[in-house]
């Protein structure tokens, strides 16, 4: 286990609530992922799996335990770290480039080499043409493949993502993971995927971890072992997919009931 | 092909496959008939001119009858047709050149020097929930002040020359100013600030390129709203006393029963705030373009 890119030991979050009170969100997890693996975590909705991504992220502290990534405690707006949430998060009043441009602009990286690594991005994510146009003018799937842009223009070793295609129809899902795993397969950051998809999680990790419901616990993990490059149109036809799917989704689904209890 | 390849290509043929699917359902009943929406189009708007002419013209008319044949005593209400040619003169003479240039350039200053102080308060005010919560209470009530109140403060401090409209006009334009910018401050998206937090932004990188830009339009409509606020405090400071400006004018007139020039310093009041905001809106969608192709979208 030595050398992993994101370690968790025995990490617990609670949040605190008025009066003092505090909720638990997050109960004793550890977690290993090895640099270029591509992790997924499903649950139930309100598990806590954002929890441990913000917390992976930097953006929460844990009440319990140590998360360090490439052997140091997370840090906000580490250059290393990109993140991509459920929502696209575009500012309205920036062109598409400009918003790619957003972290490198913050990082104080100068225009020329900006704009160079923008226009690289853009084409990477097939918005060459779209540099210029602003969010308002974007369909969902492109503003979403805006994000990602942003995400990958500061070359990030480490991919922290929220349910980033949750907010797309199911068509635009679908050509975004396509898309998605043609891009990653091509720089192999590690990633750490948050999705209540199972399907998305099979077709794009290499592993899939079930979170129970809340407070969220790891409660089982699968190895994927689909063949790679994957095409996501070729997995419907591949029995073995099913089979893991099966599998998954009969622990999966005891927590999806548990949790339909409180809605 | 390969997979890459064929990934983007997919992409591409779906993306254009939006577009197309998005443009005909956009385009297509006026397709059909195009030249029939265009003229329908030019029709209605025909029919607003017409309809603009006929309103001036039954009230005018009206008016005018009433006042010529004793309906109404024209002593008090004048006559439309006197007046149009009182207005013709005022354009012509000091009512436009000299007091309309300092109703508006003291409005003006007022609404600036106000704008300026209001943004200013709010952008610092809003760094500190604190400090926004001790003034919180001054400026309500300062805000309840009627303002106009204040007129004869202002004129035994500043006398009768343009210094003390300005700082009436300044003190209501202030609050619109300071209370639309706290508004659009509140109104940055949680969610922009979560990303700023995860691309390491600091303070004044949130404050600049997040909190300011959500702040604008906000504080375009406070400019727009603050400059027709200055001109009401402009005025009645004017009214009350002044060397020069429409407020000046309005009183003297009607002081003399001279209702035609009264009525004419009316229209050119009307008209120079309907002039100056009509700017502001020009420039505010300028400015502001991005929301417009979101609006067009809708």
């Amino acid at each position: 286990m030595q050398g992993a890119r994101i370690r968790l030991e025995d990490v617990e979050h609670y949040y605190e609530q008025q009066q003092g009170r505090t909720v638990q969100a997050l109960m004793k997890t550890s977690l290993a992922v090895e640099p270029g693996e591509f992790v997924a975590i499903v649950g139930p909705s309100g598990c806590g799996k954002t929890t441990l991504l913000n917390l992976v992220g930097g953006l929460l502290e844990p009440s319990e335990g140590e998360i360090l990534i490439d052997s140091r405690p997370p840090r906000a707006g580490a250059p290393d770290l990109g993140y991509l949430f459920a929502r696209d998060c575009l500012l309205g009043w920036r062109t598409a480039a400009r918003n790619v441009g957003l972290p490198l602009e913050i990082r104080g990286i100068g225009r020329t080499e900006r704009e160079k690594r923008v226009a690289a991005i853009l084409a990477l994510v097939g918005l060459k043409d779209f540099g210029h146009a602003h969010p308002a003018e974007l369909s969902q799937g492109m503003r979403q493949r805006v994000a990602l842009a942003r995400m990958l223009v500061s070359e990030p070793t480490t991919l922290l993502m929220d349910e980033p295609f949750s907010a797309l129809d199911a068509q635009t899902r679908l050509l975004m993971h396509l898309h998605f795993l043609s891009i990653w397969e091509r720089l192999k950051s590690t990633v750490l995927l948050i999705t209540h998809d199972l399907g998305e999680a099979i077709t794009l990790a290499d592993r899939v971890i079930v979170f129970s419901r809340s407070p969220g616990r790891i409660k089982g993990e699968y190895p994927i072992d689909l063949p790679r490059p994957r095409r996501v149109a070729d997995l419907q036809a591949n029995a073995h997919y099913h089979d893991l799917f099966r599998k998954i989704w009969e622990i999966l689904e005891e927590e999806l009931v548990g949790a339909t209890d409180r809605i | 092909m390969t997979h890459e390849g064929q990934t983007s290509a997919n992409l591409m043929a779906h993306e254009k496959m939006a577009a197309k699917t998005r443009g005909r359902s956009r385009h297509a009943p006026r397709q059909r008939s195009r030249t029939a929406f265009v003229r329908s189009a030019v029709r209605d708007r025909t029919l607003v001119i017409a309809g603009w002419v006929a309103v001036l013209g039954v009230v005018g008319g009206a008016w005018q009858f009433a006042a010529v044949h004793g309906l109404i005593d024209p002593v008090f209400t004048g006559i439309p047709t006197r007046i149009a040619g009182a207005f013709l003169k005022s354009i012509a003479g000091p009512p436009f050149t000299v007091d309309t240039v300092a109703t508006v350039t003291a409005a003006l200053t007022g609404a600036a020097i106000a704008s300026f102080l209001g943004i200013a308060c709010a952008f610092a005010l809003a760094q500190s929930d604190i400090w926004r919560r001790i003034f919180d209470p001054y400026f309500t009530v300062l805000n309840g002040l009627p303002r106009v109140a204040l007129a004869p403060l202002f004129l035994l401090w500043f006398g009768i020359g343009p210094m003390s409209k300005i700082t009436l006009a300044a003190s209501i334009t202030f609050f619109v100013m300071f209370y639309n910018t706290m508004a659009g401050v509140d109104s940055v998206d949680r969610d922009h600030l979560l990303l700023a937090k995860a691309l390491g932004a600091s303070r004044l990188q949130v404050f600049l390129k997040f909190v300011v830009p959500s702040a604008i339009p906000s504080i375009f409509a406070g400019l727009q709203l603050g400059f027709v606020y200055g001109m009401l405090g402009t005025v009645a400071s004017e009214m009350l006393a002044g060397q020069a400006g429409l407020g000046v004018l309005l009183t003297r007139q009607a002081a003399l029963f001279q209702m035609d020039e009264y009525f004419a310093t009316l229209m050119l009041l009307a008209l120079a705030t309907t002039a100056i905001s009509g700017l502001l809106e020009v420039l505010r969608r300028r400015l502001l373009q991005w929301q417009r192709a979101h609006i067009v979208r809708v």
